[in-house]
């Protein structure tokens, strides 16, 4: 089964933005990073208690931070292309090994959180939508506008204070607390307990966009024509809702699902942070205080492939959910 | 006031679990017993190899892993380890150390002298204070596998002191001897191979380090423990509640605030100390750059120190648990004395001392103003104290500017090139003030290195008395030497010394023998229990 | 809500009154419950952050008291931090700092994606290509860790922070303003424009540019309050500059303490809170006042 010429050239032309993008991310942030002031051997040789001027030197033979710019930017972008994304200069261990360990943890965090924002968000904003002046909608109204407003780490505070402070039912940080010897179930129990505070700090932001988003594009689906012509022909309500409106309705979620996950990432970082969940978020936040270019450098790529990833899920999802796109 | 509610019912509960608790305590062997788990946390380590990291991080488990050749009890009394006896020459030019038969590595390798002298090569050629702690030591003889001859150039007086785990680690020579350079060696977190009480089971940085007992370990019967549990915590509120709920039974270095201490302290089953930190003594100071103005001017330098009130920081910083620091020895330390200059805070002759040195206060209200450095690696002391600083001045016309890099390593940068007005700043004394004090003040050790001389003192007496207290073996004379160098210092005002840490320890009162030894939690728990299993 | 006639509307009229846009704007906008309650929230917090340092004379950065006083314990209202200083002073002249970042970042935000998605929305062609694969590249980035990244590299000052917070806070504002200007740019008016010569320049920015107003106002509205909960999070982070006190540093700073204090970290995360919600409810207004259509949402 061939593809169609022109889809085979969309195809092509995608993959190349997509190469090109990613491109761009490597060369703009290497540089940005290695041209600003301040050096990450010096970071390395603080962490150690200080160090002579010849071990300095030798160190940074090894990074091959004594290489002109060019040259450094070339050898990285090399190793790139082979897989390799350098050694941490604080863990002294593979970047791509590093960035593997903890990307796991923030997909699992992101992803829960968003599929229960998106999930009831749209529901909230489907059933706010079709009755419009009922306290429903209302809450919706104030919950979106509540939920924008929130900053997400003072937030993640808040719930900590009340859930693991002043009634203590839920942990206060991190993954998981006993030994991996439990169990795989109670290890995910675990994992699950740890989970709560952190995936509904960032699904709260979630839920109030989604909610907002699917309202407003479901009442400018319940107006439009197609709809009216449907109820006329003597559809009932719930018919139209579901085969019709609902289809139309969750396209721009979808959109926004795709071109916000960066933004996505960078709510993880805060609720990361707060929670000391051990994933991208606070390894990027740490690199920082550390200097660790290798490492932020290879953050900055993976999210970047993330999002992209996600970008095409998304345009996959399209396809499949509007039908004009489909006939094409 | 719903939280403070909730507050006290949840106290409640603490109480009754911990009195529950308390009934099994009672019922538990007053012996030691075998077994069990010992849950702690650390911070978050670079590598577990202490040969070529400084600092508590690495060391509280890199001092488990590895052993040294001997152990410090309490009062720095010197206890045999790896090293069975040993004898000093009298002219205290070599010591014969003679190591434990049949002690072997965690891969089963006998640890021979050879190991030793590979050691010690190491650590002098890549610990921070490697050259500091046995640059005089010229050569380790190995006669035999169980002999290892220790030759000085000069006698080095804190060189059993410094033969601790913490600072010399025994390393298996078999591993580390492959040619690849120490300092980044994989193997310092990978596949681990120790010759101390226990063994790495896991290492994954971002959430737990886990240690099983050695069964092979030289000493009969010890460890106690089967297993310690390093969880990765960072954040230093987490710990505080963990420690509340008793997920952890064992809690050195935690960060602990006083205001934490206060609230700990009301738990039933939890012991709070500040023991455990004698050997470190953590010093925090005001460095000022001596090599341009203002602060080449000691009347400057005087002002600031009457301007600063550090018995109100003590207070307000550290809940009235910490002594303002006085010189460069934490009061804690055995060469410590209270008899030097002291300037007591009074604005009116601070101002006045300004005047005098020409800086008199200008028609917008301002004296002059400099850029203070604020490092990142102890914000709950460095920051409010900066703040403190930076209000006080103001009323003085000084115009303070708070610079704070947010990475470790642009901070080291601005220090260590010399490319600062005044920062915030703190060290380790050590056990030998060789180790962490003469670092600061010798005149050669001006170099581009953080926590050397930066700050650019140099002072020909000090210089003579720092070089004949660093190989004076008479304890009474190299007091008296101490004293004299504290005493020059304080009257230089070469740094402005701030309260000194608060730093203490946390334990659940099931833990039997906790470690309380000065170099405490950073010396190896072999004799730690748990009381019940 | 307006079929609720007013008493004094004796009849209705038939032939409206010619009254310009922008009046007619504010009398939806006055009508809008809501957005005037957002209006006067806002203005209450500009006026307390405008006068309030002279109204309240207490230095920020003074140890006033005891440490972890709570709330109501002194005569500092709101309790001090964990050093003594007061939180109702912090508050008053954090809310400079914070506003003033926020209002900042949002006019680089605005420049920056107006700009942007004028001259893609223009011109159209590789233009467009070219302008929307820089803002892909943008918008693949995660913002926050983009800008830290940044204010580490260069320094965490006040101005550095608000142009980290610009730079990578455009995309949606070039976005709206492309889409905005494709569509305008085919409307009559401006082919006519076109038609008696008009050059590129005039069109842009005298012509589509202000019939594209409306929706830009409401999307520089929203960022403004995205800017500020943006610096909240860098200042969270440490990563603001530490001679001022911004609200978002205050819970930062306050945060390791709420144990002992909730007060510290919970009055600066609700004054963050009630200005980006009263600067939304006035964004919200000025929507369904621009929109009428939409006034029934």
């Amino acid at each position: 089964m061939a593809f169609p010429g022109l889809l085979r050239a969309a195809i092509v032309r995608r993959a190349c933005n997509v190469l090109l993008l990613l491109l761009a991310v490597l060369v703009l942030n290497f540089s940005l990073i290695h041209l600003a002031p301040g050096d990450p051997v010096e970071a390395l040789v603080g962490e150690m208690g200080g160090a002579t001027p010849e071990l300095i030197a030798q160190l940074r033979v090894q990074y091959g931070l004594d290489q002109p710019f060019i040259v450094q930017l070339m050898v990285y972008l090399g190793n790139v292309v082979q897989g390799d994304l350098g050694v941490s200069t604080y863990y002294n261990r593979p970047v791509t090994a590093l960035v593997l360990e903890r990307i796991g943890p923030t997909l699992l965090l992101v992803t829960s959180s968003l599929f229960s924002a998106i999930v009831l968000g749209t529901l909230l904003g489907v059933f706010s939508a079709q009755r419009r002046r009922s306290p429903l909608s209302h809450l919706v109204t104030v919950l979106s506008l509540a939920g924008f407003s929130a900053p997400v780490f003072w937030l993640g505070i808040m719930l900590i204070l009340m859930f693991s402070v002043a009634i203590p039912i839920l942990p206060i940080s991190g993954m998981s607390s006993g030994d991996s010897s439990q169990g795989i179930w109670l290890y995910c129990l675990d994992v699950g307990q740890h989970l709560v505070l952190p995936a509904l700090t960032l699904a709260l932001i979630y839920l109030a966009f989604y909610s907002r988003l699917s309202r407003t594009s479901m009442i400018d689906v319940l107006d439009a024509d197609y709809v009216r012509t449907a109820r006329a022909k003597g559809l009932s309500q719930r018919q139209v809702i579901y085969k019709h409106a609902l289809r139309n309705a969750i396209l721009p979620v979808v959109t926004f699902a795709g071109l916000q996950f960066g933004q996505v990432l960078s709510g993880a970082v805060l609720v990361e942070t707060v929670f000391a969940w051990p994933g991208l978020g606070t390894l990027a936040y740490e690199s920082i205080l550390r200097r660790d270019a290798p490492t932020l450098l290879g953050i900055l790529f993976f999210s970047a492939m993330i999002v992209i990833a996600m970008n095409v899920f998304t345009d996959i999802v399209y396809r499949l959910v509007d039908p004009r796109i489909k006939a094409r | 006031m719903f939280y403070e509610n909730l507050r006290s019912s949840l106290i409640r509960v603490a109480v009754a679990s911990a009195v529950a608790f308390s009934g099994l305590v009672t019922v538990a062997n007053a012996e030691p017993v075998r077994g069990g788990t010992l849950k702690t946390f650390t911070s978050g380590y670079r590598t577990l190899n202490p040969a070529v990291q400084s600092g508590a991080a690495t060391g509280a488990p890199g001092s488990q892993i590895f052993a040294g050749l001997i152990q410090v009890e309490d009062n720095y009394e010197i206890q045999p380890y790896l090293a069975k006896s040993w004898e000093i020459s009298s002219d205290q030019l070599s010591v014969t150390f003679h190591l434990v038969s049949g002690a072997k590595f965690h891969d089963g390798q006998p640890i021979t002298s050879e190991d030793v002298a590979f050691s010690l090569e190491a650590v002098k050629a890549n610990h921070p204070f490697g050259a500091a702690m046995f640059g005089n030591v010229e050569s380790v003889e190995t006669p035999d596998p169980e002999t290892a001859v220790f030759r000085m150039s000069k006698p080095v007086p804190g060189l059993l002191l410094s033969l601790e785990p913490l600072l010399m680690p025994i390393l298996p020579k078999h591993v580390y001897g492959d040619g690849q350079e120490l300092k980044t060696h994989p193997r310092n977190s990978e596949n681990v191979v120790g010759s101390g009480p226990f063994k790495v089971e896991e290492n994954n940085p971002a959430e737990r380090l886990t240690l099983v007992r050695n069964d092979d370990f030289f000493i009969p019967d010890r460890p106690y423990l089967d297993k310690i549990t390093f969880a990765v915590v960072k954040d230093p509120l987490t710990r505080v509640l963990m420690m509340e709920k008793g997920d952890l039974d064992y809690a050195a270095f935690s960060g602990i605030r006083p205001n934490d201490a206060t609230r700990l302290e009301k738990v039933t089953g939890l012991t709070v100390t500040t023991e455990g930190y004698g050997a470190l003594g953590y010093v925090h100071y005001l460095e000022m750059n001596l090599r341009n103005k203002p602060f080449s001017d000691h009347k400057v330098r005087e002002a600031l120190a009457r301007a600063i009130d550090t018995g109100f920081l003590a207070k307000v910083i550290f809940g009235g648990r910490t002594e303002p620091g006085t010189g460069p020895l934490h009061t804690g330390n055995p060469f410590y004395t209270a008899d030097v200059t002291r300037h007591e805070p009074d604005l009116d002759t601070a101002a006045a001392l300004l005047d005098e040195a020409g800086y008199p206060l200008g028609a917008d209200g301002t004296r002059f103003g400099f850029t203070l450095d604020v490092p990142s690696w102890a914000p709950a002391a460095h920051g409010p104290m900066a703040e403190y600083i930076q209000a006080t001045l103001a009323k003085l016309g000084i115009k303070v500017e708070l610079r704070k890099a947010p990475d470790f390593g642009t901070w080291v940068k601005r220090i260590s090139s010399f490319d600062y007005e005044a920062t915030m700043n703190g060290s380790f004394n050590y056990p030998d003030p060789v180790i962490g004090v003469h670092r600061h003040f010798d005149c050669e050790n001006i170099r581009n290195v953080i926590w050397a001389n930066t700050e650019g003192y140099c002072n020909k007496d000090v210089d003579a008395m720092l070089s004949a207290a660093a190989t004076e073996t008479d304890l009474e004379k190299r007091k008296g030497l101490y004293a004299d160098i504290q005493k020059t210092v304080a009257e230089d005002l070469v740094f402005i010394y701030m309260p000194q840490d608060f730093s203490a320890t946390v334990y659940r009162d099931d833990v039997g023998n906790p470690p309380s030894t000065p170099f405490g939690a950073l010396a190896p728990w072999t004799d730690v229990y748990l009381k019940t299993q | 809500m307006n079929s609720k006639a007013a008493p004094d509307q004796t009849s209705p009229p038939l032939i409206a009154e010619p009254t310009s846009p922008t009046r007619q704007a504010w009398l939806m906008f006055r009508g809008n419950l809501s957005a005037m309650a957002g209006l006067v929230i806002l203005l209450l917090i500009l006026f307390v952050a405008i006068l309030g340092p002279s109204l309240y004379p207490v230095s920020p950065t003074e140890m006033v008291w005891m440490p972890l006083t709570p709330p109501g314990a002194s005569e500092y209202w709101l309790g001090t931090d964990y050093i003594g200083r007061d939180i109702l002073a912090g508050l008053i002249n954090g809310g400079r700092v914070t506003i003033a970042i926020g209002l900042a970042a949002a006019s680089i935000t605005f420049v920056i994606g107006v700009t942007i998605g004028a001259l893609a929305g223009f011109y159209g062609g590789w233009v467009d290509n070219l302008l929307m694969r820089v803002t892909e590249f943008f918008q693949v980035l995660p913002n926050l860790l983009f800008a830290m990244i940044v204010v580490m590299l260069f320094s965490a000052s006040l101005t550095n922070v608000a142009i980290a917070i610009g730079i990578v806070s455009w995309t949606a504002t070039a976005r709206l303003t492309r889409a905005e200007f494709m569509r305008i740019r085919e409307m009559e008016y401006v082919k006519a424009e076109r038609a008696i010569g008009a050059r590129n320049r005039r069109l842009i920015w005298s012509v589509i540019l202000p019939n594209a107003a409306p929706p830009l106002v409401v999307v520089s509205a929203l960022s403004t309050g995205s800017a500020i909960l943006f610096e909240a999070g860098l200042s969270f982070l440490g990563l603001s500059d530490p001679n001022a006190m911004s609200w978002g540093r205050m819970i930062g700073d306050n945060r390791p303490y709420i144990l002992d204090s909730w007060w510290g970290v919970t009055f600066p995360g609700v004054a963050i809170f009630l200005t980006v919600l009263a600067i939304c409810l006035v964004g919200d207004g000025l929507n369904d006042a621009f929109n009428p259509k939409l006034r029934q949402r």
